[in-house]
């Protein structure tokens, strides 16, 4: 069954490439040329990625925790940030501050760039990580209590490794949107990947082709996230 | 062992659940504590063992008031062994685990000796080959075995079950009860909450009858099921034993 599905969709592919190939106008040899321009990009865009990754995880777990706080206004603050996060579009956020530190002369694009994403994601981080936690029973709390462990400690070795479990799925569907989201980056000029691919596309006249590669680089990082995800819930895999 | 109440009285919300309790618990090994459901004997357990604090009163046990501070009732729960009702093993650890993590994060064991001694009660408690086991993979019996044996772990002061047998089908029951009643020969002392009446009348030698948010008798085993004093301990027992 799994043979004939990998067979059907690598005929499919297959099919769509020798169309692709057909209709373009075969400028493969000058994309080659640019294959620099692209690699540097694809490198640029791994380490936004990466850098958002481990920022946005940061900040939404804090925000998750400030969302459970018993201080009324931190709670309230968070709340607004994910709400307001949550119902713009990435583009208009990423207009709109990038025009706002302009006016107050900073120009770093990937510092902002990168900054940006990982505010974006951290909002979905956040209710995400504070849904797994609240997924835990108030007897599994209980028993930590019993047993004197103190709140860290339950965070630590009960909540969390728990709650991951839970999550897992939406966690790595949410870090594979932040790659393809970086994709947004290049509207302020950032030169990653996309971006690289539109400045070849401009250079060379080029139409579909530098589009192919642009794809395939981004699959390759996504399709790994995926299949690590579903390695990583057969090894928390437990019944409750 | 003394348990003395003076004044204790718990609400949650508008509920009162103990009130204005004064009582004296004095017994050598297991403390039986019965009664209807939602008569407060939980609540009363759950008292002893830290995890809430009485609205009002004091509570101190062989003379020492129970603390009010959330650092210092940490403490206290650390020394004491409590097993639940039931699912108060943690899923995602092995049996050994879950008795290794307060020996390791809450007693600062050495990891090998934390080993050793949690090795020692899984072979005690004929649960040796079951040490790799998560909670998923064992009989509601063995689960309880396995909860008993990390409250043991600990070497408490005392211990307290909250029903520990309710969750449990007959055979199961009787797995654990004996094993309870192995644990009465080591002296530790022990308060239950319970509705295997004849555990208690076999292995209590208190036993306190907890109705009305109150303590309506306390007596001997003998005394408590072979005349009891009060009216509601006479219905409450021939309602229970009558089938």
């Amino acid at each position: 069954m799994r043979i004939a599905t990998v067979v059907v969709l690598a005929a499919i592919l297959a099919a769509a490439c020798w169309l692709l190939l057909a209709a373009s106008t075969s400028n493969w040899t000058s994309i080659w040329d640019y294959r620099d321009v692209f690699w540097r990009g694809w490198l640029l865009t791994i380490r936004i990625s990466l850098s958002a990754l481990a920022l946005s995880t940061i900040a939404g777990l804090l925000l998750a925790f400030a969302r459970r706080a018993s201080f009324l206004p931190l709670r309230s603050l968070a709340l607004i940030y994910i709400e307001v996060i949550r119902g713009s579009p990435l583009l208009v956020q990423i207009l709109f501050i990038w025009t706002a530190v302009g006016l107050v002369h900073i120009d770093d694009r990937l510092l902002v760039g990168t900054l940006i994403l990982s505010g974006f994601s951290s909002a979905y981080l956040a209710e995400m990580i504070r849904s797994g936690i609240e997924s835990i029973s108030t007897s599994q709390l209980e028993s930590a209590r019993a047993i004197g462990l103190t709140p860290l400690q339950t965070y630590r070795f009960v909540i969390f490794p728990q709650a991951i479990r839970h999550i897992l799925p939406s966690l790595a569907g949410q870090f594979a949107s932040l790659i393809k989201d970086s994709s947004l980056l290049s509207i302020i000029g950032l030169a990653e990947f996309t971006q690289a691919a539109q400045q070849v596309n401009s250079a060379t006249y080029s139409t579909l082709e530098s589009y192919v590669p642009l794809g395939i680089g981004y699959l390759l990082l996504t399709l790994p996230i995926s299949t690590l995800s579903r390695l990583l819930e057969r090894r928390f895999h437990y019944e409750n | 062992m003394k348990i003395e109440l003076h004044g204790v009285s718990k609400r949650f919300g508008a509920q009162s659940v103990l009130a204005n309790v004064t009582a004296t618990l004095e017994f050598e090994h297991t403390l039986a504590l019965i009664g209807p459901s939602g008569g407060g004997k939980s609540t009363l357990l759950r008292l002893l063992a830290g995890l809430i604090t009485p609205d009002e009163g004091i509570i101190t046990i062989d003379g020492h008031a129970l603390p009010g501070s959330a650092a210092a009732l940490r403490a206290y729960r650390a020394q004491i062994g409590i097993v639940f009702q039931a699912f108060n093993l943690f899923p995602h650890l092995s049996a050994l685990e879950n008795i290794l993590l307060p020996l390791t994060q809450v007693h600062r064991l050495a990891p090998a000796e934390a080993t050793t001694r949690a090795q020692a009660v899984l072979e005690r408690f004929q649960l040796a080959a079951h040490a790799g086991k998560r909670p998923a993979e064992l009989s509601g019996g063995q689960r309880q075995r396995v909860a008993i044996a990390r409250a043991i772990a600990i070497q408490p002061k005392f211990l307290l079950f909250d029903e520990p047998t309710s969750a449990l089908d007959p055979e199961m029951t009787a797995e654990v009860l004996d094993l309870l009643a192995e644990l009465r020969s080591e002296g530790r002392p022990m308060i239950l909450v319970t509705h295997a009446m004849g555990f208690a009348r076999h292995t209590a030698d208190l036993v306190a009858f907890v109705s009305g948010g109150n303590l309506q008798e306390i007596a001997s085993p003998d005394r408590f099921f072979g005349s009891p004093n009060r009216p509601e301990v006479r219905q409450f027992l021939e309602r229970v034993l009558r089938y």
